[in-house]
């Protein structure tokens, strides 16, 4: 059967609409390139609008971008790439602007001046915030603008294959989800902002379309990422009931005072963190709620307790109206109830390694947002995340269009390069008996939160990559079980996700066997020490299926 | 526990019809849950849309027991038959994924964006005055909420209630430099009530205040 498809030429192709994809594409069509927006998702609904508490920016004294550069080192273990955190600090207040100039008001206090909250680490507060949905209402102010600009896209779009000719990138080829039409996309850049890669563990803070598809294809064509065995868990996510287990309570809650107990009422965080208390850091207060409830002073459901029901009257409604709601939705009004939480798999810190321009190793490819790393090092600090992807996210359109100036057109893209695609994704529509995509990934989410989590030891790491080794070549024969239609079939986007999962998984586990120290999210039961030896990055490379690991001196500035 | 879910596609089902599904209840069980179930276990078709479980992304409405609701927020009750549908007033794409087409295009009509003046917002009133009307999160549940009783006397260009608060969202930032009420003046505001905004209201999954929308732009 020979598929149809069209070819669509573009000087810039953006690949993600999340918070990072949505500002590099406003800032492409700015600066009068030809743009186009994909993104897997209906507009506007991808994984940023669920960012919580707020966002990091030095935009309220005694704070300032040095303060904010300093404590993202100290948060990140000192692993971070400065110039790419210096690059970040320093711009954050001058894209909050933008982010005002589309539409959003972050809150202020009675003079008008923004209200600035203190997270972990920080002496002088930097979040500033939109009640406790500053993601979504960040995504609303780029949409508008995209929406105001006349910025070109396709939603509940895949892209399947970066396509590389003379070790650049020229293009990409993805299928239309509504219909299952091929397209192949030819373009002078393009910028990968596909965010994150929750979807492959168990318990997840993240959206449905977070499957390392922009890891998995980057590796797929020989892209260099960096620091993948970090991955952060959010101390708080629901613990119950399962329909949702992981949905994050934002960071928010124990900077206002939320606190955490367990089942027989104990402040517990004083036995492991005394001074910080519930305002340790990311990774530390899951390692303690993560213990706390391994010695058995956990709730029925496996979680601890977070109380907010001394706060005083209508606090809860107004700094936390989001969680209120979540809550009330399961029946637990937490104005007189505890909350159930537990720690969720929350965040990818590595990613795709990048210069401060965004540049990948490979010409033409450039990475922002989660889909990059560096920025975060081994531990992430809360209100970092959606508030990198605008820097780089704008870096990285200026980057890609003094590439794409220089090129005259986009070149041709090989109808072997197509026809291979369209015949991959064909394998697991043709008849036969085949295995079902949602098993594979059942499968490796367990591996990955049973054996790749909180704290990681070096045999069980070694039995997580074989059971990945082994459901790879099981999903080569995944098969979807409806045949006859490519248009919205489930389970052909879950085989096509689930092997980017796997492939990320693959080099999350390949860095975590190699780093033989703990540092931040990494803890390694087997080398609970940090060692000083280790302050370095972790490179991995794809090579003919093969993962190909060398340690790199972090970048300084 | 019995379901009935609407179904609709080209292959299995032209017409459009209601299908019947058992599925084991659990404590707790959301729409999501079950329509997850379905498509997992008994009828790999089904089609729908869900993202992110929080409540937020606005793309899971569904029509339960013939109210629009997000499917990922709300619980199911076992002890009656459940209805499952695509969200009411909307065309149907498949199953119970609607086109946002038509809707999306109207909602470009009323410049859904802020053409900012250089005037900032001095105070938290200020910035706090457009607050209620800025948690919208397009999910459509008002549209599908209306009771189009008099759909023969409206005008083709009738607003959306998803557009009289995005209007009201703009009315109320003191940033904006477009005459907002005459948008909404022009294309049958008047068509609606505050009651029906209360009616509204009760329904969208924010708790915007639609029938303060409304009255910002009737009566200013």
């Amino acid at each position: 059967m020979k598929d149809n498809f069209q070819t669509i030429k573009t000087d810039i192709l953006v690949i993600g609409a999340g918070g990072a994809g949505l500002r590099a594409a406003v800032e492409v069509k700015e600066s009068g390139h030809d743009v186009i927006l994909l993104g897997k998702e209906v507009l506007g609904c991808a994984h940023t609008g669920m960012a919580m508490g707020g966002m990091n920016a030095a935009v309220a004294a005694p704070a300032t971008p040095d303060f904010h550069f300093q404590i993202t080192m100290e948060g990140g273990y000192f692993i971070n790439n400065e110039k790419l955190v210096k690059a970040f600090t320093d711009e954050m207040p001058g894209r909050i602007k933008d982010l005002e100039d589309y539409g959003l008001i972050f809150d202020r206090k009675e003079d008008g001046e923004y209200y600035v909250w203190a997270g972990p680490k920080q002496k002088y507060p930097l979040n500033v915030c939109v009640g406790d949905y500053t993601g979504r209402e960040m995504m609303q102010g780029l949409v508008d603008q995209a929406r105001k600009l006349n910025v070109k896209y396709s939603d509940e779009f895949f892209i399947s294959r970066l396509i590389k000719k003379n070790d650049t990138v020229i293009g990409a080829i993805g299928v239309n989800l509504k219909s299952g039409e091929f397209t192949v996309f030819g373009a002078k850049a393009v910028i990968l902002a596909t965010g994150g890669a929750g979807r492959m563990y168990e318990v997840t803070t993240n959206a449905a379309s977070n499957t390392g598809d922009g890891y998995a294809m980057a590796m797929s064509i020989g892209v260099e990422l960096v620091d993948m065995e970090m991955i952060q868990f959010h101390p708080t996510g629901m613990a119950f009931p399962a329909s949702v287990r992981g949905v994050l309570v934002t960071e928010k809650v124990r900077a206002h005072g939320g606190i955490l107990r367990n089942k027989d009422g104990e402040r517990f965080m004083s036995k492991y963190y005394p001074k910080e208390m519930e305002l340790a850091k990311r990774d530390e207060v899951s390692r303690s709620i993560y213990q706390e409830v391994s010695l058995g002073n956990g709730t029925k459901h496996n979680a601890v307790y977070l109380y907010v029901n001394h706060w005083k009257e209508g606090e809860i409604e107004d700094k936390i109206p989001d969680v209120f709601e979540q809550y009330k939705n399961t029946g637990v009004d937490i104005r007189r109830e505890p909350m159930e939480i537990y720690p969720s798999m929350h965040h990818v810190m590595g990613g795709i390694k990048i210069d401060e321009w965004c540049k990948s190793s490979i010409g033409g490819l450039f990475a922002c947002g989660e889909v990059a790393g560096g920025v975060h090092g081994a531990n992430r600090l809360g209100g970092n995340s959606i508030a990198e992807g605008q820097v780089f996210g704008r870096r990285s359109a200026i980057s890609a269009g003094k590439y794409a100036d220089n090129l005259s057109q986009s070149q041709d893209i090989s109808g072997t390069d197509v026809e291979g695609e369209i015949g991959r994704i064909n394998t697991f529509l043709a008849e036969g008996e085949g295995i079902e995509p949602s098993e594979v990934e059942d499968k490796l989410k367990k591996t990955m939160w049973n054996k790749v989590g909180i704290f990681r030891e070096g045999k069980a790491l070694a039995e997580a990559l074989e059971e990945i080794e082994l459901l790879t070549k099981e999903s080569h024969n995944m098969k979807t079980r409806v045949r006859g239609e490519k248009g919205r079939n489930r389970d052909l986007q879950d085989a096509l996700e689930t092997i980017n999962m796997l492939k990320t998984a693959k080099s999350v586990v390949t860095a975590a066997i190699l780093r033989t120290e703990s540092r931040g999210a990494h803890s390694r039961l087997d080398y609970p020490e940090t060692n000083p030896g280790w302050q370095k990055n972790i490179v991995v490379t794809e090579s003919e299926d093969k993962i190909v690991t060398k340690t790199v001196p972090v970048v300084k500035l | 526990m019995k379901v009935s879910i609407y179904r609709k596609n080209k292959v299995n089902f032209p017409e459009g019809k209601f299908v019947e599904y058992e599925v084991p209840f659990e404590q707790g069980m959301t729409i999501l849950d079950i329509l997850v179930y379905v498509q997992k276990t008994l009828d790999a078709t089904l089609a729908f849309r869900y993202e992110c479980r929080q409540g937020i992304c606005g793309t899971c409405g569904v029509m339960l027991n013939g109210k629009p609701v997000l499917s990922c927020q709300t619980q199911i009750e076992s002890n009656i038959e459940n209805i499952i549908e695509p969200l009411a007033n909307f065309p149907v794409e498949r199953d119970l994924i609607v086109d946002l087409k038509s809707v999306l295009e109207k909602f470009a009509g009323i410049k859904p964006y802020l053409e900012k003046t250089d005037r900032p917002i001095k105070t938290k009133q200020e910035a706090d005055a457009s607050k209620p009307f800025r948690k919208c999160i397009e999910c459509g549940c008002c549209i599908a909420g209306r009771k189009l009783r008099t759909k023969n006397q409206e005008p083709r260009t009738l607003l959306d209630p998803m557009d009289l608060v995005k209007l009201a969202r703009y009315v109320t930032d003191p940033r904006d430099a477009i005459d907002r009420i005459k948008i909404a003046r022009e294309n049958g505001v008047e068509y609606y009530t505050v009651e029906e905004g209360r009616e509204l209201t009760r329904l969208c999954p924010r708790n915007i205040p639609i029938d303060e929308a409304i009255k910002i732009l009737k009566e200013n």
